[in-house]
């Protein structure tokens, strides 16, 4: 059973790429056992039909001339962006630089009053303790 | 992913400008995607422009990790149509612009007559199929998608494929057959 099975899976598959690659009258139906026939011949008659309605279209040409050039403009915009974000983010840069310049200046700042204030502390404990 | 579209994508993923390349190479397939799921040509267009607007916008994202480029792209133009269709609630209908793709111009009245009622019949079934079934028909029968090739838009198996197209076979004689029973 799943070797019949697996045999209509084939031909059918055989018979889609078949279709796909030639035309509709050149198939070269596969070697279908007669108990199968009545089972296989009514799908590949209809799978022709579908291949036969979905003819491919293609766009008119002044679509497709117009859509290339929206999609132009959109890409002359976005390269005109990325041009603009490389130039501003030196300043960005330099801002963040400032800021961690900033943070240390008031960090020295601070290590310097504590020594200062820790120095002055110990000279007043060493001179009552003389 | 062969090698010409790794470069493509990666030369426009740093220069925007170079997105027309990838644009020139896929537009026909993905407006055709697109026209075979919606049926007529304004929504096609509209969808298309849609498509390549966000595959633009977000192609810095865009990085292969088994799934080539063109699946991506189909994948973005499949999720353009589905929520297309959510968001308006439309009914899937057949329009003149994909009968008139069928109808020959030789035929006879009544058999144009026969032919666009069986085509529009058929076109109906086909979008009344599950989103992933009518990918599958459409990227098989139309864009001319190997199994492979595929499992990568809807990602599955090869084997998974070949299965589905079984059933979506079935699912669609099943529903004709009731329809001309109806009828």
């Amino acid at each position: 059973m799943a070797g019949h099975h697996r045999d209509l899976l084939e031909t059918l598959d055989i018979h889609a790429d078949q279709l796909s690659s030639g035309a509709v009258n050149d198939i070269e139906y596969p070697q279908i056992p007669p108990e199968q026939s009545c089972e296989i011949l009514p799908l590949l008659e209809l799978a022709e039909r579908v291949k036969g309605a979905l003819a491919p279209v293609t766009p008119a040409s002044s679509y497709r001339q117009k859509l290339a050039l929206d999609l132009a403009r959109m890409a002359e915009r976005r390269t005109g962006e990325d041009i603009r974000i490389t130039l501003r983010s030196p300043g960005r840069e330099w801002l963040v630089g400032a800021a961690i310049g900033s943070a240390m200046a008031v960090l020295g700042g601070a290590a310097y009053l504590i020594r200062t204030h820790g120095r002055a502390r110990s000279q007043r404990a060493s001179q009552a303790g003389s | 992913m062969d090698e010409r579209e790794r470069l493509l994508v990666e030369r426009a993923q740093i220069d925007p400008s170079a997105f027309a390349a990838l644009y020139e190479a896929y537009v026909d397939r993905i407006y055709n995607y697109i026209y075979q799921r919606t049926g007529n040509r304004s929504d096609a267009e509209d969808l298309t422009a849609r498509a390549f607007v966000k595959a633009f916008a977000n192609l810095e994202h865009y990085v292969f990790r088994g799934v080539p480029f063109s699946a991506w792209l189909y994948r973005i133009a499949h999720n353009s149509v589905a929520n297309w269709y959510r968001d308006r609630q439309r009914r899937q209908v057949v329009s003149l612009d994909a009968l008139a793709t069928h109808i020959r111009d030789e035929q006879k009245p009544e058999e144009l007559a026969q032919t666009r009622e069986a085509t529009r019949g058929l076109l109906d079934a086909i979008r009344r199929l599950p989103a992933d079934r009518q990918q599958l028909l459409i990227l098989k029968f139309s864009e001319g998608l190997t199994n492979r090739e595929i499992g990568h838009v809807i990602g599955r198996t090869e084997g998974a494929i070949k299965s589905l197209y079984h059933r979506t076979l079935l699912a669609l004689r099943k529903d004709l057959q009731r329809k001309k029973r109806k009828n």
